[in-house]
């Protein structure tokens, strides 16, 4: 039986040595190829997670520019309101101040004084009655708008409540 | 014979080693890619995340403005309509107390102000100063409306 030669032994010792460098790298690049496929995984849910989201929060967006359009009539209309509430304000200052002179024309048993108050005390009431129908009119368009406000804000918050 | 086992076994294991290495080196190349890949998808899950907006903060702000300026409408709305039902009240009031100081039953038309007309009358005073404050409140939510919407 003849004995392999130093060159056949150190050839085996080289081949052994390729065998498990190759094996070394099989095992680290097999251990690699799974850690960054679960990232790839794990990044694109979040790419698709984040995407999905900010549809949802383009459409927020538009209800929200919604309520900003409206809202730019409120400052206008409130004015208006506060005008026609002001006005309001000084009937009933006015009519307040001519039912106080009827009651004490009838504390007074003052006929002639009564009589004259009635007739001012109409007068200031009529025209409080006036005011109020324009007070009326601009509530209701300011209340219309607080709805509208409300409505596109319901409806942002429905889309972010999911 | 040992000399052929060792040539077979020395082949078996270069062969080895190289395929094993080939498709060692292979997977550290596909692994390099996909990290590469990973990568982006982060920084385009980033930029994503940056593009979102903040939008619960600015519903629930513009909810509490717009809460506030309907409550001020409403509390001017009650002190205007209360005014006008508690002016009819003092009005049928003072029309029976008239009434009776026409009859000649003054002491009886004085106790009818004093008992039907003057509490109302200190009420209407009360919704007067209640509108005032309601127009003031009412200002100062259209404000803070306007402020929250910048």
């Amino acid at each position: 039986m003849s004995r392999p030669s130093r060159r056949g032994w150190l050839g085996l010792a080289l081949a052994v040595a390729v065998l498990a460098g190759g094996a070394a790298l099989f095992v680290t690049g097999s251990g690699r190829t799974d850690d960054a496929e679960q990232e790839v995984v794990a990044a694109q849910a979040a790419v698709d997670e984040q995407a999905a989201a900010n549809q949802t929060g383009a459409q927020i967006q538009r209800h929200l520019a919604r309520v900003r359009r409206v809202a730019r009539e409120v400052p206008r209309q409130t004015n208006e309101l506060l005008t026609s509430a002001a006005a309001v304000l000084t009937g009933s200052r006015d009519a307040s101040a001519a039912n106080a002179a009827l009651v004490a024309a009838v504390r007074a048993s003052d006929y002639n004084a009564y009589n004259a108050g009635i007739v001012t005390a109409q007068t200031t009431s009529d025209a409080r009655a006036d005011a109020q129908s324009s007070y009326s009119g601009d509530s209701a368009q300011l209340n219309g708008l607080i709805n509208q406000i409300q409505e596109a804000l319901t409806a942002a918050r429905d889309l972010l409540e999911g | 014979v040992v000399t052929i086992l060792v040539r077979v076994l020395s082949a078996v294991a270069l062969v080895g080693g190289l395929v094993l290495g080939g498709l060692g080196i292979k997977a550290h190349q596909d692994a390099a890619q996909d990290e590469d890949r990973a990568a982006a998808l982060v920084s385009e899950a980033d930029d994503l995340r940056e593009d979102s907006p903040p939008a619960r903060r600015a519903i629930v702000a513009r909810e509490r403005a717009v809460t506030r300026l309907d409550r001020q409408v409403q509390a001017l709305e009650a002190a205007v309509f209360d005014y006008a039902r508690r002016e009819t009240v003092v009005i049928v009031a003072l029309n029976e107390a008239a009434d009776r100081m026409r009859a000649g039953d003054t002491a009886g038309a004085v106790a009818s102000v004093d008992a039907n007309v003057a509490p109302n009358l200190a009420r209407l005073d009360a919704l007067i100063d209640a509108h005032q404050s309601a127009s003031f409140d009412l200002r100062a939510a259209q404000e803070n409306l306007a402020e929250v919407l910048g």
